[in-house]
């Protein structure tokens, strides 16, 4: 044979194996780089797969009672292609269900292999169904999240939505928790879309939630909402937030807030009343601050409680700035500046402290940082580094402006002074269990850090306790009751002049009870209150009331007929 | 005299009988699987019982072609080319009112594909026409010549339309006429001037083949129309995986979601349930039968059988690329069978006829150099 004609040959064969390479390269590219995904493609388009809610784990208060529940509800659906006689199957289930039977007819003619005739029905409708055994009719039992207290707890509990996954509050945090597994029902279906006669209709199980138990107490929370609510219409409030904290642990025993809503018809409430202002709003705390000044002063010995201080009558001018009192006072004790809330009285300790120290200590109770609580939505409140600060600040944020917290860093501020300055994380959730009981994850007390010494947390305890005795905070006080605490009335930032409103205040008090041996710390927040806007007025009798009744409640240790007001 | 010596029988290219043997019962499986969930009954879509009945027939076929001198078919090409034509022309006439189709002959259950056989029947014409014209084939005359040769049956192939087997035929034109000698400049000035009226094409395509270039170019345009083929086959392939979804389970093509998943999608069913090994195992297959035929064609005892021999392994190799390259959306669709694997009796007739010349050629080796 002719070279040439060998050559031309072998220059064919190695085209050939051009060819060849690509074909290998496309496989490889196909089979082994995008299988999966195209694999998943397959299933999709061949497998009909429905959902089966897993029953969501239920959320208990610290004794078990439940705030959080779910029940079964049968849903009923059709496999079209399984139905012998539609028309007469119609009939029957319209009987039934009480649905119009040419609209069930309808679906059952759609030419969907699978569609649900009605969800989450009835109970006694879907055992009746399932009894008359109709081909191609089947019960399944779903889930419904339901909250027998209404809005009891809401804005910690949050809510889930249609398909029973959690939107907002723990039911969104722990989710994953209280999930479970969703189940599936799969039948298969041909490229014309029609379910495969023969194909079995494959069920698989869902595997239910966790269950979450919480630190709350459903007679604490009761009280707390009573509580709030009463003063959130009496004085026609914008909003309001209560906590109640065990001092020793840092459980949250309450959690409410105005407005809120009913996590059962949550679609019914304004995006405003979903809100958890507990922990996802910031705002000036004004006086109640002043305990970090007071407590970096004592701890740093630069102010003993009986050094006097010149509260100047009232006005004192620094930087082309007045500092005003609400009352004129001359020279006070420093217990007395405290316990009648004098701003100039509070920024001349504040001068002597100096900025680095008075920001270390309120950088240790923890303000400019979350708490780590496990709430969603968690805000850091406001506070700059010295260096950040002008020559005003060091007097303003002695006396709690120009900083700005979340309520649940203040009731941490007043939970840690009254737990002999340790400062312990807010906690809601005590225990994740399994449905047949079994620890999951505990959550224990954690402390953070020691942020004042014992001996300084007790002579604070006394000063505070004089706030009540014979200073700001006398409405706090109801016979019977041992509380001390800090009152604050902090002006509103006006958002168009960026200037202190003359109009708008935030009144609040925070403090503990009993004042000797603190069990509860307690924040009533109250937001543009009308009429009156003291502190000391709109707050501190209903922290007095909320403590008073929740004292007595835990002391019984009675089940949920807890102690009516007064 | 026995028909078959069992001597000659021996000396047959065992590499190739493996090959065909192999694909061939793959084959069988394969349809088996492919259309074991049809709801259709009766001899008609019996599709494995058919193709059962064809390779059968068709290894007869193949034993019996690789014992008869080469030259004999070389020497009934004219005939068998006319014959081509004039089914082909009764086909375009008469097709439609006698036959219900223009493509196939429809016998009871049965049907021919003459497109099938003027495959087969231009590499023996070809072949013929450029030993007997050596020297001549450069110039323009020749060329015109082979022009007219070719162009008959492809235009009223093309017209059927079947625009698939026509594209067939021109690698297999250009290949043959390039080993024979052809200096390359008339070869690519012959082939660039087919490029040049390429677009011409367009003019009497159908809409349904534009359709097909279009989706090819962009298949998720019109997922569930002119693109639907397209992609489901990639996701059939793909979906296979490293080692398939196994016989039996492959769901786009037991549910149907890949079209004529028998015939010229095979690929994809062998991609989805064999997988990628499964797939470079077919394709090694090919790659032995097509590099023992260039071996053949190499050693041939003349340039006659050389250029056969090239124009069979032409044949066998561009329809294996561009069916598998198609189910694999690298080329667009057209109705190409892949050969010894889709259910088809005319294509494996024919292929199998195919490769009992390359046999007798093989054969004629061994009696030369002996």
């Amino acid at each position: 044979m002719a070279d040439g004609m060998k050559v031309r040959i072998l220059l064919v064969s190695w085209f050939f194996i051009l060819f060849g390479t690509c074909l290998f390269g496309r496989f490889l590219y196909l089979q082994v780089y995008t299988g999966g995904k195209m694999g998943n493609l397959s299933e999709r388009q061949s497998a009909n797969v429905q959902e089966i809610n897993a029953e969501r784990g239920f959320i208990y208060d610290s004794k078990g009672r439940e705030l959080a529940v779910s029940v079964e509800v049968p849903s009923i659906y059709a496999i079209t292609y399984q139905v012998k006689e539609p028309q007469s199957t119609a009939q029957k289930l319209s009987e039934v269900l009480n649905i119009n039977a040419g609209e069930i007819l309808k679906k059952l003619n759609s030419g969907r292999n699978f569609v649900w005739i009605e969800r989450k029905a009835e109970y006694n409708r879907g055992k009746r169904i399932k009894t008359m055994k109709l081909p191609g009719i089947g019960v399944v039992l779903e889930t419904k999240r339901f909250y027998p207290k209404g809005t009891l707890g809401s804005h910690a509990l949050g809510f889930v939505n249609m398909d029973d996954k959690g939107c907002e509050g723990l039911e969104l945090v722990f989710n994953e928790y209280l999930a479970g597994k969703n189940g599936r029902l799969v039948s298969v279906k041909d490229a014309k879309g029609r379910g495969v006669v023969s194909g079995e209709v494959e069920y698989e199980a869902p595997v239910n939630g966790d269950n979450l138990v919480l630190t709350i107490d459903e007679g604490v929370q009761s009280i707390a909402e009573e509580e709030l609510n009463l003063i959130y219409e009496q004085y026609h409030a914008k909003e309001a937030t209560a906590i109640v904290m065990n001092t020793a642990t840092g459980e949250i025993l309450a959690l409410a807030n105005r407005p809120n809503f009913d996590p059962n018809n949550f679609n019914d409430y304004p995006q405003a009343a979903l809100k958890n202002r507990a922990v996802s709003v910031q705002y000036e705390p004004g006086s109640t601050f002043k305990s970090v000044t007071m407590a970096a002063a004592l701890s740093e010995r630069v102010i003993n409680e009986n050094d006097f201080v010149d509260c100047e009558n009232g006005r004192w001018e620094v930087y082309n700035h007045t500092i005003k009192d609400h009352i004129k006072y001359g020279v006070l004790n420093f217990r007395d500046v405290i316990a009648n809330s004098s701003n100039i009285g509070t920024a001349k300790v504040g001068v002597m402290l100096g900025k680095e120290r008075l920001f270390k200590y309120a950088r240790n109770f923890g303000f400019g940082d979350k708490t780590g609580i496990t709430l969603g939505g968690e805000l850091k409140g406001m506070l700059r580094t010295p260096d950040k600060w002008s020559g005003l600040s060091i007097y303003t944020i002695s006396f709690g402006q120009e900083v700005s917290a979340t309520p649940l860093q203040i009731a941490s501020l007043y939970a840690t002074i009254a737990n002999k300055g340790k400062l312990m994380q807010p906690m809601i959730v005590k225990a994740i269990k399994s449905k047949d009981g079994k620890v999951v994850k505990e959550f224990l007390p954690k402390e953070v850090r020691q942020v004042i010494s014992p001996e300084v947390a007790a002579r604070m305890v006394k000063v505070l306790k004089s706030v009540v005795e014979n200073g700001t905070g006398k409405e706090a006080a109801f016979p019977g009751l041992s509380i001390a605490g800090k009152t604050g009335t902090s002006q509103k930032i006006d958002p168009l002049t960026r200037k202190y409103s003359a109009s708008k205040y935030v009144a609040s008090f925070a403090g503990f009870a009993p004042a000797e041996n603190p069990k509860l710390a307690i924040l009533v927040v109250v937001d543009e209150p009308d009429k009156v806007y003291y502190g000391g007025s709109v707050a501190a009798p209903a922290v007095g009331k909320i403590a008073k009744r929740a004292l007595r409640y835990l002391e019984k240790k009675d089940n949920y007929d807890f102690v009516k007001a007064d | 005299m026995p028909l078959i010596e069992k001597q000659s029988l021996k000396s047959l290219n065992k590499i190739i009988l493996v090959v065909i043997g192999l694909l061939s019962i793959i084959s069988l499986v394969m349809i088996y699987s492919a259309t074991s969930s049809s709801d259709l009954t009766g001899l008609r879509y019996n599709f494995f019982l058919k193709q059962l009945m064809w390779v059968s027939v068709s290894i007869f076929i193949l034993l019996f072609v690789s014992q008869v001198n080469y030259e004999v078919w070389i020497g009934f090409s004219p005939w068998m080319y006319y014959i081509t034509i004039g089914m082909l022309l009764v086909l375009l006439l008469a097709g439609k009112s006698v036959f219900g189709s223009v493509r196939w002959f429809h016998f009871g259950p049965f049907a021919f594909q003459p497109s099938e056989f003027a495959k087969v029947v231009l590499v023996l014409m070809l072949t013929k026409f450029i030993t007997e014209n050596k020297g001549k084939i450069d110039l323009t005359e020749g060329m015109l010549k082979t022009s007219v040769l070719v162009g008959v049956p492809m235009f009223l192939i093309v017209v059927q339309p079947d625009l698939g087997t026509t594209l067939i035929f021109v690698p297999i034109v250009f290949f043959m006429l390039f080993i024979s000698g052809m200096k390359k400049r008339y070869l690519i000035g012959t082939f660039g001037l087919l490029a040049a009226v390429a677009p011409l094409f367009w003019l009497v395509m159908r809409d349904y083949q534009k359709k097909r270039v279009f989706s090819f170019l962009n298949p998720e345009a019109d997922p569930l129309g002119s693109g639907y083929s397209l992609i489901q086959s990639k996701i059939a392939i793909g979906s296979g995986g490293l080692f398939g979804k196994g016989l039996f389970n492959g769901t786009q093509s037991q549910l149907n979601f890949i079209p004529e998943h028998h015939t010229d999608f095979i690929f994809s069913v062998i991609g989805e349930e064999l997988g990628f090994l499964g797939a470079i195992v077919i394709i090694f297959l090919y790659y032995l039968l097509i590099m023992e035929g260039i071996k053949i064609a190499i050693y041939a005892k003349d340039r006659t059988s050389t250029i056969l021999a090239t124009g069979i392994i032409v044949i066998f190799i561009t329809q294996v690329f561009v069916n598998v390259g198609m189910t694999l959306g690298i080329l667009p669709i057209v109705g190409v069978p892949l050969p010894f694997m889709s259910y088809g009796g005319s294509s494996l007739i024919f292929s199998m006829f195919l490769a009992g010349i390359l046999l007798n050629i093989h054969m004629s080796i061994k009696k030369f150099s002996s």
